[in-house]
């Protein structure tokens, strides 16, 4: 890993958010009823497109347009092809991908991408910061700290069967992620002293409301 | 409907229908039969119950017009207490039949949901009981609770 990625101050101009799962009620019905697609994240809503947009749809549209105005640059429906001009993109510091793991594969927009396509699309001297909103994408972590070691990726934790898993719900994590993205705003922190930062924030909270 | 609403939803918690959807984590659970005959019966249990309230409900809407009327006829001359009775009986009434109202639409959503239940394999039946909790029952819980539900866009 570059050393000097994680001593950077990053700022929410030079980040990236690539959503791979629908953020629209368009996408949400392509994804649901695609025939071949059970693993989609989209079916996971069986019929209850309420909930969907409860979930996905309602913190979207809460969230992007303050992260955008923040300088974020916010994709939706990314292909894999998208995500790799993304990470290829020096302009950006951080790309943050928001994706579905099912099957060993990342979900995006045009299917299900296997760890070693991924890793294709990841240029070999990748040196920025990758931030894996992904349900423990065990493989493909550790396919990135062999291949692209110069890489610094941040993801959920690795999966441990003796422990509850720690879940990625994305209502949850897209407030986090305003919040950091505040927080780099107003701040000239690297993003690890961020994440800290924020994570404090929210144990913080959590304690608060607890009686 | 908050009973209703909180049977429901100890039921696809149960199936693991209920939890927000997450990135990751394999796919659904597949429902049992055990799970769609309790809830039957839970279902059940209501229906009975909700007779019972519906026949009070009539009572009740049968006593305060006789009541009224044995008022207004016996207190015709006098009208402020003509007024009273008028407007008390009136806004009585009308509580009554808005519970009335929705005792009938809960036991549309009963009967709908019990030969659902009875008819459909598990999976098809949970299914459905989802979607129903998510696009009515829910949504009717919370009118009876906020006037406004914009929470989920359009």
């Amino acid at each position: 890993m570059n050393p000097s990625i994680s001593e950077k101050v990053i700022k929410p101009e030079r980040c990236a958010v690539a959503f791979g799962i629908p953020t629209s009620w368009q996408t949400f019905e392509r994804d649901n009823t695609e025939p071949n697609g059970k693993n989609r994240f989209a079916k996971g809503f069986g019929s209850a497109w309420d909930k969907f947009g409860l979930e996905i749809i309602a913190p979207f549209q809460k969230v992007v347009p303050v992260v955008t105005k923040l300088g974020v640059n916010v994709r939706t429906d990314v292909t894999l092809a998208e995500f790799g001009q993304l990470v290829s993109n020096e302009q950006f510091d951080l790309v943050v991908l928001f994706a579905h793991w099912g099957d060993d594969a990342v979900e995006f927009h045009d299917g299900f991408a296997c760890v070693p396509d991924m890793i294709e699309h990841i240029p070999v001297n990748f040196d920025r910061i990758l931030d894996l909103s992904v349900c423990h994408p065990d493989s493909l972590v550790l396919a990135l700290r062999r291949d692209r070691p110069d890489s610094l990726v941040r993801h959920i934790g690795f999966r441990d069967e003796e422990k509850q898993r720690k879940k990625v719900t994305p209502r949850l994590w897209m407030f986090f992620y305003l919040a950091l993205f505040k927080h780099l705003k107003h701040r000239d922190v690297t993003y690890n002293n961020a994440l800290i930062d924020v994570i404090q924030e929210f144990k913080q909270i959590t304690q608060r409301g607890k009686p | 409907m908050k009973q209703l609403k909180k049977v429901v939803e100890e039921y696809l918690e149960r199936i693991g229908r209920l939890q927000e959807v997450q990135l990751g984590l394999g796919g659904k659970q597949s429902v049992k039969k055990e799970d769609n005959i309790l809830l039957s019966q839970l279902l059940s249990k209501q229906v009975k119950s909700n007779e019972y309230i519906l026949i009070l409900a009539i009572l009740l809407l049968c006593v305060t017009y006789l009541i009224a009327s044995f008022f207004l006829l016996s207190h015709r001359d006098d009208a402020s207490t003509t007024k009273i009775v008028s407007g008390s009986a009136f806004l009585l009434i009308l509580e009554i039949v808005r519970r009335l109202r929705q005792l009938w639409i809960e036991k549309n959503v009963l009967d709908i949901s019990l030969i659902m239940l009875r008819q459909l394999p598990p999976d098809q039946a949970a299914n459905f009981i989802n979607v129903l909790y998510w696009t009515f029952i829910r949504r009717s819980s919370k009118r009876m609770e906020m006037p406004d539900d914009k929470e989920i866009p359009r």
